[in-house]
């Protein structure tokens, strides 16, 4: 493949190129209700350019090796017509050229596992969910990928590098009297394969609170103020601002660039807000992104003040920023975006039992079941909750949805927990065509908002 | 492909699906180019009955080692599958059409180009503050499927998609309009433009509505989110697994007599036609809802087989946000309709006291959408007598479509794509809108 690969660069005809080559082998098994609909080792092979001439730039990608070098051609010839259209040109941030070999150190390795052995591990966890009181279906899921990727460009960079995880995911149907209700239950391994096994009380925990779903009352729409558990508050962040510390969204928004400038008051002093792909066992961790550049720890927002941006190497230049190396692509045939690694909001010093005590009406939700950006505004749905009256935890509710708009809803974090918390799995959706990122992490502590716009009949 | 077509020595039987996808997408953001995208992949898919089990592989590209891994993967899988009497497709069909191609190739940079140059022009003239965005992408894509059952199916299909749009002020969400045709486009859409930028001057307010249950006027690109919860609720899929809102319900009432939805697989134009679905199957143009009245299911072969049905033409890979080779057959709407009306968008508004127009919405997968269950953010405008008051910020509308769309005001008289299909604009009164 390298030899294949050999002086795609040198060429005169671009100010800048660079070639992802990946081969990539996936496990996938699916389960639902009491059959496999899914079972398999796939393993694909492709790549992507990116070539930068004239002040404009065209990516590329292609399942054939003997492809790239034609792939190259049409870029650069695409490359130039769009320079005529181009208004301002398109810069790169210097970077430093890294030669490096670096790969996943695990001691439980997922790929040291037969199909089989995953298969009998994915069935115990069906057969448990089928067996209990009002289930009536099942979604099982088992994924595993690994990526190996050869990275070069034409400045000199040469970098062998990988990427492993694998999780287990189960939505759970429950029926009783007409009502349907489901539950998702995840298990996360980033890398190791150990953190799926023997989690028969956690998948247990999770359908009892999907039973008592079942006689729960939907929840009165209003605005409230509310507590959000670590799982969700993880979910929370990555939706209502993380997206908006991605340069590329807000690149050519100039409404966002004025708002989201350095120094920006963002929320309360007590809010410090992270993105770290340098945390070990977590599913953001990595050395290098997909541009060859190094992951590094960015504080987003430090004592409630916008401190720090997500980028790439030509966001960096457009804002004149430093880079964090948030670059990534999720497969072979996808340009790479920027990405969080692992967003998180740092502890307070608030303890849960005080948040509870703070509120004499509002609501405690749980767990994250989904989101979605559009520009400031957000949605994302809590799988449960319960009605908080003076400090106590009451009866639980359910369909439950909160949506608001990213400047007001950070400065409604009036209290921070001091019990962070890592979601086991990671997930983010992003792009078009859309990348849906396992390598994505999120975390938190309980946090409490002033007030939220919660969604009802 | 050679050593592909000759396994009869490995299996009983075997299904190979390959698509060959070209594409290119240029993508202005507020007014300047941003990316050129191309894309030039094979990517395949192989189905396998083995001592009777049922197996399967995906791959992308076509070097020995990746046709090698996907035969020996699909017969790993079958070792572990369930066992099946699947009867992979019998059916012939040819779709190539040299005419596809050309046109995919005469619509070069140079063209798409001069027309993206036009359209920006035209909206400058009519408004240079706002903050345009553009995408134009052409799509090639030729799929083959061949089984042992003498199933030989190959179509070519080319697409032509444009949408343009621009944030609201203060930097929200995006309000787009979106065009696919089977040709370049060659006439710049005047009247949709002036359409949007008209809409457009009502977002510089912002107006919110009282808390109350209130007149919704849909937009057609809102309405995906009616077509995802429909499909889950009509697939074979979760008839059979029991969790359909509408078992038992065929021939009866579940919406509006206003209400009449079709499948149209072979509608012109339309982004995801298709002559036959991933499994080879014919597809043909389906009544899902008459006059509110349910009148169909969707099958693949999987779930036709368990429910005694027949496949209707409807297995593809497709996912909640797109499509992939990777993607498990399922039963899916080919291209939905949701049938027009008689209203123009104009008397639709001029019907409603109060209420709002909802543009977009955000999150609607983070409800328990396949119950029919939304609780999700509008994006839109506040309409007062008739006329939009500004745009609305932090508002919810929640309810559920098997009792929401029960009472359906108007159906306007053009249909337009979004995410899944086609959809008019759709006046249903009576909505829990979460305001102020």
């Amino acid at each position: 493949m390298k030899d294949k690969l050999k002086g795609i660069f040198d060429t005169e005809k671009l100010d800048y190129g660079d070639l992802r080559h990946e081969k990539n082998n996936e496990t996938e098994i699916s389960i639902e209700g009491k059959e496999i609909k899914n079972i398999k080792n796939s393993y694909r092979e492709g790549g992507h350019i990116r070539v930068y001439n004239n002040g404009s730039k065209a990516v590329g990608s292609f399942s054939e090796l003997d492809e790239a070098f034609k792939s190259r051609d049409n870029l650069i010839n695409i490359s130039k017509r769009g320079s005529e259209f181009q208004k301002e040109s398109i810069r790169l941030k210097n970077a430093e050229v890294i030669k490096d070999k670096v790969f996943t150190e695990v001691n439980d390795d997922p790929r040291d596992y037969s199909l089989e052995e995953k298969k009998d591990l994915v069935e115990k966890y069906n057969e448990l969910a089928l067996k209990q009181k009002h289930v009536v279906n099942t979604r099982f899921h088992y994924r595993q990928f690994y990526s190996k990727r050869y990275f070069i460009n034409s400045e000199g960079s040469e970098i062998e590098y990988d990427l492993l995880g694998s999780y287990i995911t189960g939505q759970i149907f429950a029926k009783k009297d007409g009502v349907v209700q489901t539950k998702r239950v995840s298990f996360g391994a980033y890398p190791e394969f150990s953190n799926l096994v023997d989690r028969e009380d956690d998948l247990l925990g999770e359908i009892d609170i999907l039973q008592q779903l079942l006689d729960a009352d939907p929840i009165k729409a209003g605005t409230y103020p509310i507590i959000i558990n670590p799982k969700l508050a993880a979910v929370f962040i990555h939706e209502a601002f993380g997206h908006l510390s991605e340069a590329d969204i807000i690149k050519n928004n100039p409404a966002f660039r004025e708002k989201l400038q350095y120094g920006t008051k963002m929320g309360n002093e007590i809010l410090t807000v992270v993105d770290d792909p340098g945390l070990e066992g977590t599913p953001g961790h990595y050395k290098y992104d997909d541009e060859g550049q190094k992951g590094r720890r960015t504080e987003l927002i430090k004592d409630g003040i916008l401190n720090g941006r997500l980028h790439s190497r030509e966001t960096a230049a457009s804002f004149s920023e430093e880079l964090s190396g948030n670059m990534r692509a999720v497969d072979c045939q996808y340009t790479p975006i920027i990405r969080m690694s692992n967003i998180f909001i740092e502890n307070g010093e608030s303890t849960k039992k005080e948040l509870f005590e703070s509120i004499e009406n509002g609501y405690y939700l749980l767990n994250g079941k989904g989101g979605q950006t559009s520009g400031d505004q957000f949605t994302f749905g809590a799988e449960y909750g319960y009605r908080i009256e003076n400090g106590c935890k009451k009866e639980m509710v359910r369909d439950i949805n909160i949506s608001g708009e990213l400047f007001s809803t950070l400065q409604n974090i009036s209290m921070i927990a001091d019990d962070l918390y890592f979601n086991e799995l990671g997930g983010c959706g992003k792009g078009n065509p859309m990348q849906l990122n396992m390598f994505s992490g999120t975390g938190a502590p309980h946090i409490k908002l002033d007030k939220a716009n919660v969604g009802g009949k | 492909m050679k050593s592909i077509k000759n396994l009869k020595n490995r299996f009983e039987q075997k299904e190979y699906l390959k698509k060959k996808i070209d594409k290119l997408k240029i993508n202005i953001e507020n007014w300047d180019l941003q990316d050129i995208t191309q894309e030039n992949l094979t990517a395949s898919s192989l189905r396998v009955i083995k001592d009777g089990k049922l197996g399967s592989n995906t791959t992308l590209g076509e070097s020995v080692k990746v046709k090698k891994n996907l035969i020996d993967g699909a017969e790993e899988s079958a070792d572990y599958g369930e066992e099946t009497d699947l009867v992979f497709s019998k059916e012939s069909m040819d779709k190539l059409d040299p005419v596809v191609r050309e046109n995919y190739e005469k619509a070069d940079a140079e063209k798409i180009f001069a027309f993206i140059t036009e359209v920006s022009d035209y909206i400058k003239n009519k408004n240079e503050d706002i903050v345009l965005n553009l995408n134009l992408n052409k799509r090639y894509e030729k799929i083959k499927i061949d089984t042992d059952n003498k199933g030989d199916l190959k179509e070519e299909l080319v697409n032509f998609h444009f949408d343009f749009g621009a944030p609201i002020p203060g930097g929200g969400s995006t309000l787009y309009r979106s065009f696919n045709q089977e040709k370049m486009f060659d006439e710049i859409p005047k009247a949709e433009i002036d359409e949007f930028l008209a809409e457009y001057e009502n977002t510089y307010e912002i107006s919110t509505p009282e808390t109350a249950k209130m007149d919704v006027l849909f937009s057609p690109r809102s309405l995906y989110f009616f077509f995802i919860s429909l499909q889950a609720g009509i697939s074979g899929r979760t008839i059979f697994q029991g969790t359909s809102p509408l078992m038992n319900k065929l021939d009866k009432k579940i919406f509006s007599d206003k209400i009449n939805v079709n499948d149209k697989p072979q509608m012109k134009n339309a982004a995801g036609r298709r002559s036959f679905d991933d499994e080879g199957i014919p597809t043909s143009q389906k009544e899902i809802i008459n006059k509110g009245l349910l009148k169909n299911y969707i099958f693949d072969l999987e779930y036709a087989n368990k429910m005694g049905e027949k496949p209707t033409g409807n297995g593809l890979k497709r996912t909640l946000f797109g499509e992939g080779i990777n993607t498990p057959v399922s039963p899916n709407f080919v291209n939905p309709v949701l049938e027009p009306g008689d209203k123009s968008k104009k008397d639709l508004l001029n019907s409603m006291d109060e209420g709002i127009l909802v543009e977009s919405v955000i999150g609607f997968h983070s409800s328990n959408y396949e119950q029919g269950h939304f609780s999700v953010q509008a994006q839109g405008f506040h309409v007062k007598n008739g006329k939009l008051q500004g745009r609305l910020q932090d508002v919810m509308i929640a309810g559920n479509i098997y009792e929401d769309f029960e009472e359906i005001k108007g159906v306007g008289d053009e249909i337009y794509p979004n995410m899944k299909g086609y959809a008019p604009y759709l006046l249903v009164n009576n909505v829990s809108v979460t305001g102020k």
